[in-house]
């Protein structure tokens, strides 16, 4: 294993590898910037806030990104928290989206706050005219991506490659990798529920313009039903959509929530190129499983030996 | 704890985007509500919306979910309704007529 641990502070480039103690990365998928925590035994260079910080693990870019909070005990051991760009993206705004994909959109983002920008996939599907007053950008472009896959079914991630904001379809980051009980995994945390977000009738409510009233849509999954009890979801629509809109609303949704909840978390020998919105096939016999899941947010730790634990969706 | 309780309220609140008034000015390609904000005509519901011209002050009821605006009214222009008088002139003379039924 090599570390190569750099700062920049008052436009010097340091290295530290040798004085870190402590390395941790966390990454979410479409949930705000990846943060990257280290402690460091000061030896007479002072880290500020706004520094900038880059760190490889053999070879693979793993975090660049800025300090944005530091703070120390009696010894020499300070402790910071560092993050990427998209923690610039967390700030408040006022848009509206008119003729928008999800890279206009985020190119957009990029100009206005001077971010550096990578590989924006074009996402042809165009956004529905709407406005956005006073959301964060990262919110507005979460709620793009979420109504992207809602209509083409294809999900996208928003994430910042070592320093590089890019979006990218989740089809392209899949990894060579079998994480299973025989493979690398030495802990794992399994559950199955239909205690939360499971429902086998779907009831909406939505204003018809032309009866003068508001009309109700249901979907039902029969055999579900008889299986675990009639488990209902309604919501008043808060949009005016025709019927057969309405009624399209409520077949997605019940295909969404219409299957038991699965989760799943391991604790594994770290991979440096799991990132959240990747995926690997995961075996693992005893819980039958034998497919392909992405990973929804993952923390490695580095030192002193570089582990991980992987939570991922089913 | 309680300030924290009292900001997470707040920022749902401001999401959730609630019902409100609001004031806006008519121009061409929708009702701008303040400088960095037009609502496009995409989102303007309600007939008044055709009798607009640019210019027109309006005042807008904001839906639940803030997608959808509605004119509830066209501020200082009066409307021809059923019961009100009109004064017309012809040939330079006035006469009151009092209005029994509008046709649109």
């Amino acid at each position: 294993m090599s570390i190569q641990f750099l700062v920049k502070v008052d436009d010097e480039i340091w290295e530290i590898s040798e004085c870190v103690t402590n390395i941790s990365y966390t990454d979410k998928l479409n949930d705000g910037c990846s943060k990257l925590e280290f402690s460091y035994i000061n030896a007479d260079l002072d880290i500020k806030n706004g520094s900038v910080v880059s760190f490889k693990y053999d070879g693979e870019n793993v975090f660049y990104g800025y300090v944005f909070k530091h703070g120390k005990g009696k010894d020499k051991e300070e402790s910071f928290v560092a993050y990427d760009q998209l923690r610039y993206c967390k700030a408040k705004d006022t848009i509206v989206v008119k003729d928008d994909t999800i890279s206009s959109l985020v190119l957009k983002m990029c100009n206005y706050f001077k971010l550096k920008t990578g590989v924006l996939t074009n996402t042809s599907y165009k956004l529905p005219v709407n406005v956005q007053d006073s959301k964060t950008w990262l919110d507005i472009i979460y709620s793009a991506i979420s109504d992207t896959l809602m209509s083409t079914g294809k999900k996208y991630a928003l994430r910042d490659e070592f320093g590089e904001i890019a979006v990218r379809d989740l089809e392209s980051l899949k990894l060579d990798l079998v994480l299973g009980d025989s493979n690398l995994v030495h802990d794992f945390d399994y559950e199955k529920s239909i205690d939360d977000d499971f429902y086998n009738q779907i009831k909406l409510a939505s204003d018809n313009e032309i009866s003068g009233k508001r009309d109700t849509y249901i979907a039902r999954g029969i055999e579900s039903i008889d299986n675990f009890g009639l488990l209902q979801y309604f919501d008043v629509l808060d949009k005016n959509y025709n019927p057969s809109q309405a009624k399209s609303m409520t077949d997605t949704l019940l295909k969404l929530y219409n299957r038991e909840q699965e989760s799943l978390s391991l604790d594994c020998l770290g991979n440096a190129k799991v990132r959240a919105g990747t995926s690997f096939y995961g075996l693992i016999s005893d819980i039958k499983l034998n497919k392909r899941l992405i990973v929804k947010e993952v923390t490695h730790e580095f030192l002193p030996n570089h582990t991980m634990s992987v939570e991922v969706s089913i | 704890m309680i300030n924290e309780i009292k900001t997470i309220v707040n920022n749902y609140l401001n999401n959730a985007k609630l019902c409100n008034l609001t004031l806006g000015t008519v121009v061409s390609d929708g009702v701008k509500v303040s400088d960095r904000l037009t609502i496009p005509s995409e989102l303007i519901k309600g007939v008044l919306g055709q009798y607009t011209t640019v210019n027109d002050k309006v005042r807008l009821i904001r839906n639940h979910g803030g997608q959808e605006f509605y004119i509830v009214e066209i501020i200082d222009r009066d409307f021809v309704i059923k019961g009100s008088t009109v004064k017309l002139s012809l040939d330079g003379v006035i006469k009151d007529y009092k209005v029994e039924d509008v046709i649109k």
